[in-house]
């Protein structure tokens, strides 16, 4: 599935549920919470949490008891209202798609 | 855990993204790590799944996806001109109407020394200027209790002075209040289009600064030379850009501290 646009809504909602978690802990619970259903280029999501750091939604640190270098990341407050925001937009988009996708064919003469 | 293969796909995949991230300093070293510890816990997965190490490589990498595209997201994220367009356009909102704000006070300084010192000290015109009858006629018909032509002239030119800055410092508060709103309430006051306090500072001050000497200098000479052109216009835009300088500093040395 293509989730260009949705990522970071995606990765917010991820966050939020499993609380700090690294890269590869993030991408599994993405995968496992929406069975199996997003499972995208792993790579890919690195760049988006390095944009949500960058924006403040997200931030990271290094997990000194890792046994190798591993960079974990928590949702900030303002991640919280973002992901609440971007929520509310997809909920509404939800919305209009269903509707427009249960309307009953108009069948003209 | 094992150790990746030596030459094997998960260390082709990380020496590919190093390549691709060359030139980015600690965020590719950043990235180069994370990537690593990604691709050994997936490889880790597929072995603890009864692949052998190569198989899981492979399947590791092929997971991971094209380095292309992450590298170039991880340049654009941390170097892309918006990083510092965004907040290069604060900084300059901010710069410019603090620098409004200080015309402002100028014209309300101007305003003071013409009463201390007379219209003539803040906006005179230089000596030997003479006037048409016509021009004359005009600032007597806006000031007829001055003694003179040239009195008239500087009670108008004060006037203009005062007004016309002042006006200008109103435009700048003005700019600094929609600033402040339109941060609280957009994404205009998110970290990205924050700029850092001493980069918007220390251009701001050192411009009052060379503003406040060179004016107040050029004032004081003006004094010693009895020279009153304009003389005390230039005293307060040079004593009110000392003052800019001395708040822009006391600011940014309260968001050290």
């Amino acid at each position: 599935m293509d989730l260009r646009g949705h990522l970071d809504l995606l990765v917010l909602a991820t966050l939020r549920r499993t609380g700090p978690v690294h890269g590869y802990g993030l991408i599994v619970a993405m995968r496992d919470g929406s069975g199996g259903v997003f499972d995208l280029p792993e790579g890919t999501v690195y760049p988006a949490l390095h944009r949500l750091e960058r924006d403040g939604a997200v931030e990271s640190a290094w997990d000194a008891e890792a046994p190798r270098r591993r960079r974990v990341y928590r949702l900030t407050p303002v991640g919280e209202a973002a992901l609440a925001a971007k929520q509310t937009q997809w909920t509404e988009f939800a919305k209009g798609v269903r509707t427009l996708l249960n309307r009953p064919r108009t069948v003209t003469a | 855990m094992t150790e990746p293969l030596p030459g094997g796909p998960v260390e082709r995949h990380l020496d590919d993204l190093f390549d691709r991230l060359a030139g980015t300093g600690t965020v590719g070293r950043r990235t180069l790590a994370e990537a690593d510890d990604h691709l050994r816990a997936t490889t880790a997965e597929g072995v603890a799944g009864g692949h052998g190490q190569l198989a899981a490589e492979q399947a590791a990498v092929a997971r991971f996806g094209d380095n292309g595209p992450t590298a170039a997201e991880i340049k654009a994220v941390h170097y892309g001109p918006w990083v510092w367009l965004r907040p290069a356009f604060v900084g300059g909102w901010v710069a410019g109407g603090v620098g409004l704000l200080a015309v402002g006070l100028s014209g309300l300084l101007a305003e003071l020394l013409g009463h201390l010192y007379g219209p003539a000290f803040v906006a005179g015109d230089a000596p030997g200027v003479t006037y048409t009858a016509e021009r004359c006629a005009d600032y007597f018909e806006y000031f007829p209790n001055a003694t003179n032509c040239a009195a008239a002239a500087a009670e108008h030119h004060w006037g203009e002075v005062v007004t016309g800055r002042v006006a200008v410092g109103v435009l700048g508060l003005l700019a600094l209040l929609v600033l402040w709103a339109a941060r609280a309430t957009s994404r205009l006051g998110s970290r990205p289009w924050t700029p850092p306090r001493l980069a918007v500072a220390v251009p701001l001050a050192v411009a009052f600064l060379a503003a406040g000497l060179g004016f107040t200098g050029i004032s004081v000479m003006q004094l010693g030379f009895h020279d009153t052109d304009m003389v005390g216009t230039n005293l307060a835009t040079g004593v009110a850009s000392l003052i800019a300088a001395a708040f822009v500093v006391g600011w940014s040395v309260r968001a050290r501290a």
